[in-house]
């Protein structure tokens, strides 16, 4: 029975490592630019593939670290990306929509199509034996980059003058605009953070989760229920929302496997039907 | 049986007892944030009420939506003129004509466009962009689409802001002019305009009337 | 006038891919039944409504004959007709009646969740839906008489006609004028007298009803369906035929989109990079209407 427990607990805890960052970075670029990035999961994968490649050669710990920096780079190219080709928030949606295409035709063309990952490499880091059952120290390493994530986004939104540009723009653009805030400059920011806790948590996920083509797509859909049962202006929900939705993915694997995805989407009908802005808004706003 | 609104914390109106007869013209005076607007959103059927009734023509239309209450009568403009932007002025009116007309796949009647425009003199702009009108041309503009539902109610939340001192005035002899017999209920923060159109003036504070007097006195009031 | 060419111009064009060979025929049902998902699509865009689950309703057009024919063995076009339109006509009024409470991209989730349910029962419950595998879908018979290709691509480029004329109809319509007035301001539009769940209902009912017969097409023409139709992929396809249809000035416009659309993912095929051939398009259309637009 422990040992049922602890590994219903590791599975649920490897799946909310896996969502986690893609929902929060896709409702933090949601919030400030209103940039819906149906591409988030390809960054997400974008960063198990350059970990995998970059460990191989400069060693699990440089190369995870070496394919976050590299994501830093991609933020403000999403950013221009999509500004420059869409004015409207569906002309934009479907520059991303193009651009999840285009990112599953690249990975093809440089990784081919293989699994990626850097599974064998944690195995070096050993494991540690809870309750009868051997838990990975990776799966600790992975948890620690997460925190990591979340303090830093903490401390850059709560702490810093950038930080409160982001909330207020969130808030209202018009406002900020008004009050002199560099509108652009901030959702080139925000884009940058969002894509990078993104990146950086797929690099981490390489240690457990083998990247291949095709999980860009499968990676959004969990996002989007975690988007919808956290609300997608609340990042605290979302972090909540994600741990609801591995919790209730995990359970439906465990009991009756078939009906995972129902079980899933299930839950995103009923909370949307009955609090629309999200599980754990405290109350809502009239436009 | 009078109307109550809070938001949160906040009681926006609390306890508002008011008749409007008919033909008549009332003024809602107040300072910012003593609930005129809410008041208006109430009326019209954009909030609903947490305690309280709303009768029109001995109807009880507390729980009927926004719409239902426009078929009855009951239309509005809004504080923020709000047009359909990126169309022209007669793409707006052929809206306002349509929105009173249910699912129907049958044309949109031309006619009904050009009355609805004509009457407030737009009809010569109807193929600019609402955009490239002025504040005031805006303003009517809005009052136009509401009055296209022949409304025997008309609720005007500050019909004259952001248009230029001296055009206001002109501004509402226009409009009142083209809404003889219409009941009136006009948010409004110029006391000039408030004396020469108003048949009777409501004086809000805090969510409350705390008098309701002729035109001539509003001035003692000040607010 | 010039509106009513599109009916005549899709029978055209149906009857010149008569004449090409049986890929041309093939194609051509294919790519008009595809269409009726991508005007239902459109017809929600109209409203600003962008219904990541439309695949759903074109799923269940196709189901609905194929179940018919599995359980009832029967082939007869009429029913399967009645069936598609009622399965997705329901279909339509519960995404519409669920729909109205959200909006925006709580719209686009809300469907999407609604389709992707409908994905994993047709998935799991294999033993009445056939699972991954989907189901045979047999050759129509109108009167006993199997229609065969001709009669599919004349049935597909009926059923396409007949949309692009409700299309036509709707756009200079009152309702078409309320869709406007929702997709730029709701609230302006229900104060103005619209009563906007209703609309939004009803065009949701009209959306599914097109997108189901579009299945049912598709789904004859390769006589197959399966869960695929109603996944969210499929979907997202059928919106960017949507948004392309939107960018068209014609009412035949979601026929030339979902022809483009199919013609490019099959030439892509030809690559080994079939996305990047797709995304570049998709690129390419968007910048080419920014620079169209340039306001
Ligand atoms: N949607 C809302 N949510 C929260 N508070 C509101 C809302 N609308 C109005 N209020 C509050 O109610 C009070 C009355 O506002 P309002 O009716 O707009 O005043 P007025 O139109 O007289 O300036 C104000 O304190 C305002 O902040
Ligand atoms: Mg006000």
């Amino acid at each position: 029975m422990a040992g049922f427990a602890i590994s219903f607990l590791i599975s649920f805890y490897v799946f909310f490592l896996n969502i986690l960052m893609t929902s929060l970075g896709m409702a933090f670029t949601y919030g400030v630019t209103r940039i819906l990035n149906l591409a988030q999961g390809t960054f997400f994968v974008l960063g198990g593939y350059l970990a995998s490649v970059f460990a191989w050669q400069i060693g699990l710990a440089f190369g995870i670290a070496a394919a976050a920096a590299a994501s830093l780079a991609f933020g403000p190219l999403f950013y221009l990306y999509v500004k420059a080709l869409g004015r409207t928030e569906l002309e934009q949606l479907f520059a991303t929509y193009a651009l999840l295409l285009i990112g599953e035709g690249l990975f093809k063309l440089v990784f081919g199509n293989g699994d990626y990952t850097t599974a064998s490499l944690a195995d070096g880091l050993g494991s540690v034996e809870v309750l009868g059952q051997q838990v990975p120290y990776s799966y600790l390493w992975g948890g620690a980059v997460a925190a990591a994530l979340l303090a830093l986004m903490y401390l850059l939104l709560a702490r810093t003058r950038a930080g409160l540009y982001m909330r207020a723009v969130r808030d209202d653009a018009e406002m900020a605009s008004a009050l002199g805030i560099n509108v652009r400059e901030v959702g080139l920011s925000a884009s940058a953070l969002g894509i990078l806790i993104t990146a950086a948590s797929g690099a981490a996920s390489s240690m457990w989760q083998a990247f291949t083509l095709g999980l860009s797509g499968q990676i959004l859909v969990y996002a989007f229920a975690s988007l919808v049962v956290g609300g997608i202006g609340d990042l605290l929900g979302v972090v909540a929302a994600s741990a609801v939705i591995s919790a209730v993915r995990t359970a439906a694997v465990f009991l009756y496997p078939q009906l995972e995805l129902v079980a899933i989407y299930l839950v995103v009908i009923a909370v949307l039907l009955t609090r629309p802005s999200g599980l754990f808004a405290r109350h809502a706003r009239l436009a | 049986m009078s109307l109550r609104k809070s938001f949160g914390g906040v009681k926006a109106v609390d306890g508002v007892s008011m008749d409007v007869e008919e033909g008549e013209r009332l003024a809602v005076v107040g300072p910012n944030g003593s609930g005129k607007t809410t008041l208006i959103n109430l009326l019209s059927g954009l909030l609903k009420p947490d305690s309280g009734d709303i009768y029109f023509k001995g109807i009880r239309v507390t729980n009927k939506p926004l719409h239902a209450r426009v078929k009855l009568g009951i239309a509005r403009s809004f504080q923020l003129p709000s047009l359909y932007q990126g169309l022209t002025v007669r793409q707006n009116a052929a809206i306002a004509v349509s929105a009173l007309r249910g699912f129907s796949l049958r044309p949109v009647d031309e006619e009904d466009v050009r009355d609805a425009l004509e009457r407030f003199g737009l009809w010569e702009k109807r193929d600019l962009p609402v955009g490239s009108l002025s504040e005031g041309e805006k303003k009517i503009l809005d009052i136009a689409l509401a009055v296209v539902a022949r409304p025997k109610v008309l609720l005007l939340d500050e019909p004259t802001s952001s248009v230029a001192e001296e055009n206001k005035f002109e501004l509402m002899e226009f409009v009142v002019g083209r809404l003889k017999g219409v009941s009136l209920v006009i948010v409004e923060h110029d006391l000039d305009i408030v004396e020469a159109f108003a048949d009777r003036v409501a004086v809000m504070h805090s969510g409350r009337i705390t008098a309701v007097v002729p035109p001539g006195e509003v001035r003692r009031m000040a607010v | 006038m010039r509106g009513w060419l599109s009916p005549i111009a899709i029978i055209t064009a149906a009857t010149a891919a008569y004449f090409g060979g049986p890929f041309l025929r093939f194609a051509a049902v294919y790519i008009l039944g595809w269409s009726l998902a991508v005007f239902g699509a459109w017809l929600l865009l109209r409203y600003g409504l962008v219904n990541f689950g439309i695949g759903a309703s074109y799923a269940l057009g196709a189901y609905a004959a194929g179940l018919m024919y599995r359980y009832l063995h029967t082939a007869d076009l009429a029913v399967h007709l009645l069936a598609a339109v009622g399965a997705a006509g329901a279909w339509g009024a519960l995404n519409g009646a669920v729909g109205i409470k959200t909006r925006g991209i709580y719209y686009s989730l809300l469907s999407l969740s609604l389709s992707m349910v409908l994905y994993g029962v047709l998935v799991k419950f294999y033993t009445v839906t056939g699972g991954s595998d989907g189901l045979y879908m047999p050759d129509p018979r109108l009167l006993g008489v199997r229609i065969g290709t001709a009669g599919l691509l004349a049935l597909a480029a009926l059923l396409a006609a007949a949309w692009a004329a409700l299309g036509e109809v709707f756009g200079r319509s009152y309702a078409g004028h309320v869709a406007a007035g929702i997709k730029i301001n709701e609230l302006r539009t229900s104060a103005l007298g619209a009563d906007v769940g209703r609309h939004i209902l009803i065009s949701s009912v009209l959306a599914s009803i097109a997108a189901g017969l579009g299945g049912l097409i598709v789904g004859y023409s390769t006589s197959h369906v399966s869960p695929d139709f109603a996944y969210w992929v499929t979907s997202g396809k059928m919106v960017v035929g949507g948004l392309i249809a939107s960018f068209l000035p014609w009412t035949w416009g979601f026929v030339a989109s979902a022809a483009l659309y199919q013609a490019v993912e099959l030439y892509s095929l030809q690559f080994a990079y079939p996305e990047l051939v797709v995304g570049g398009l998709l690129l390419a259309i968007l910048a080419a209407w920014r620079l169209y637009y340039r306001r």
